[in-house]
């Protein structure tokens, strides 16, 4: 049998295998995920709790299911920990936050019951910015979630312990929330895969919002086979949620090996200034998607700058609507960063609003028949900078809020706004050697097509990632 | 049409917080003027000639299905 501990950073298809085929058990696999998770604590802080007992006796019902020949799915007994904000019965939930007290879940979360069903173990709560609100991954209740590559940077946020954790080896995949980028930024900083799906792809029923007309719940995960099984599990109509589109979900995995054929590829043309790390990075990879896809379209999507306005409306009205009482009962106990944030949506004039959601047809039609005419994929950088140390984002510094937010969602929260599926996937490693994130941005629905496309680009750009090539593992942190 | 001047804005915002929502507000007027002008003005400009009378939110998930990538099929 291969040691444990090397099995934590295969990749989670890998390592389900192995589960399968009885190479190792659940209990073995979840005993040494929480060994890691425990170890990379310390400097990661991905972990809001660790479910050591339950999630061994989880485990054990796995193993025990199996060897009477039941396999529950293509995840059984393989060990997931998933964002801080979504419900699970009878645990608390704090969403990073002082204000909500402990939230006692009355009933699991949609997607947490949907990898439940699929065999998955569910290792424990994952850090988050505060009512996952921010780009950073900094929380003054929680303290900062560290980056995996190098603990002086930011884990980026909102979802910064399912990247963290992901990325450090305690768990092989997990469950964010982005609204206007909290799954992809974390992922694109941490070297991971991170799909923000179609609105409407994945039920948000028991997942605490920021703003329910752009929240979507996504994986991450190291490679996009991983992705494409986590999606899988999750994606599909939900009675819970009214918002879920009703259209078929494909067989991800299975649409790895075709669902890219013939895709035609553009560039973002006018995506503003970027780093010349990031810019390098970006143009290696599209040379190696013209060499199988055919010429790198470059297109311009002017209305960028207004659909990040109006997907800025609309998070922080509803947001504000969200946090009106709390703000006015309790307002002191929010950070200066998230309050200072969502203050403006108590005064955005409600036409500004409706006409936001009133015109997001209109503009998605024109997106995909100007900027998307012909062509299948758009790529553009998941951010346009490198990733900022932690000193360098404090959004605890009143006036620094605004523009950290602004520097980092860029090119994230538009897409938010037009509701189309986006993968972000890395793309190499910058001067400082930390990871670069590229975003595949696809047509409604075409969470196949973006997930097959990277599952083929990743090997020929070079990008290989195990855990035990992060900082933590150089830092002497016992990983194994 | 242009801003409201950011001073004129600044002292609605510092009144109304407390006045229609009860919060007493934690960050500077002048600040959330200019957020507010920004959002305001970008909306705003794109809305004025693009709605008519039978818009209505649920075309975007129309629109969602409809557009739907052929790979999803």
């Amino acid at each position: 049998m291969a040691d444990v501990a090397d099995i934590l950073d295969l990749p989670l298809a890998r390592a389900a295998e192995r589960v399968r085929a009885g190479d190792v058990t659940s209990v073995q696999l979840t005993e040494a995920a929480i060994a890691r998770a425990e170890a990379t604590q310390r400097l990661g802080n991905a972990f809001v709790e660790i479910f050591a007992d339950r999630a061994l006796a989880q485990a054990e019902m796995l193993d025990r299911d199996l060897r009477r020949g039941r396999c529950y799915g293509s995840l059984h007994g393989v060990p997931l920990a998933h964002k801080d904000c979504l419900e699970r019965i009878g645990k608390p939930m704090r969403v990073g936050s002082v204000v909500t007290d402990d939230l006692l879940g009355t009933a699991s979360a949609t997607v947490l019951t949907r990898l439940a069903a699929a065999g998955a173990v569910d290792l424990g709560r994952l850090h988050l910015n505060e009512m996952v609100a921010g780009p950073t991954g900094q929380n003054p209740h929680l303290g900062d979630c560290r980056n995996a590559w190098d603990p002086a940077r930011i884990s980026g946020g909102s979802s910064s312990g399912s990247a963290v954790a992901v990325a450090n080896g305690a768990v092989f995949g997990a469950l964010g929330s982005d609204t206007g980028g909290s799954t992809r930024l974390p992922a694109a900083m941490n070297g991971l895969f991170g799909l923000k799906g179609s609105y409407g792809r994945v039920s948000r029923a028991g997942c605490f919002p920021r703003a329910f007309s752009l929240d979507c719940v996504g994986p991450m995960a190291r490679t996009a086979e991983d992705c494409a099984l986590l999606l899988g599990a999750i994606a599909g109509p939900d009675p819970r949620d009214p918002s879920t589109l009703n259209a078929p979900v494909p067989d991800y995995v299975a649409r790895l090996a075709d669902a890219a054929d013939g895709s035609r590829l553009a560039v973002l043309a006018d995506a503003g200034d970027q780093h010349p790390d990031i810019a390098v990075a970006l143009d290696r990879v599209l040379r190696v998607a013209a060499d199988i896809f055919g010429p790198v379209q470059r297109r311009a999507f002017l209305a960028l700058a207004t659909c990040y306005a109006m997907g800025d409306v609309i998070s922080k009205v509803e947001a504000a609507t969200l946090h009106g009482a709390w703000m006015a009962e309790r307002g002191e106990h929010y950070s200066q960063a998230v309050f200072s944030r969502t203050e403006p949506g108590l005064h955005i004039p409600a036409p500004r609003y409706l006409e936001a959601l009133l015109l997001r047809a209109k503009v998605l039609q024109r997106f995909l028949d100007e900027t998307m005419q012909g062509c299948d994929v758009l790529i553009c950088p998941t951010m346009p900078v490198p990733t900022p140390t932690r000193v360098e984002a404090d959004m605890e510094q009143g006036e620094r809020v605004f523009p950290v937010v602004a520097a980092l969602t860029r090119l994230t929260r538009p897409f938010s706004y037009l509701g189309v599926p986006v993968l972000t996937m890395p793309a190499g490693l910058d001067g400082n050697g930390m990871p670069i994130g590229l975003q595949l941005i696809g047509r409604p629905l075409g969470e196949a097509r973006l997930l097959a496309l990277a599952h083929r680009l990743t090997p020929l750009i070079g990008w290989s990632y195990s855990p035990n090539q992060t900082a933590l593992a150089r830092a002497g942190a016992g990983m194994s | 049409m242009g801003d409201v001047p950011a001073s004129d804005l600044a002292a609605l915002v510092a009144t109304s917080a407390e006045a229609l929502h009860g919060i007493r507000s934690r960050t500077d007027p002048e600040r959330i003027a200019a957020e507010l002008n920004r959002l305001n003005r970008a909306v705003r400009d794109l809305a004025r000639d693009a709605i008519g009378p039978f818009d209505h939110p649920g075309d975007f998930a129309t629109a969602m299905l409809r557009n739907a990538d052929p790979t999803n099929g």
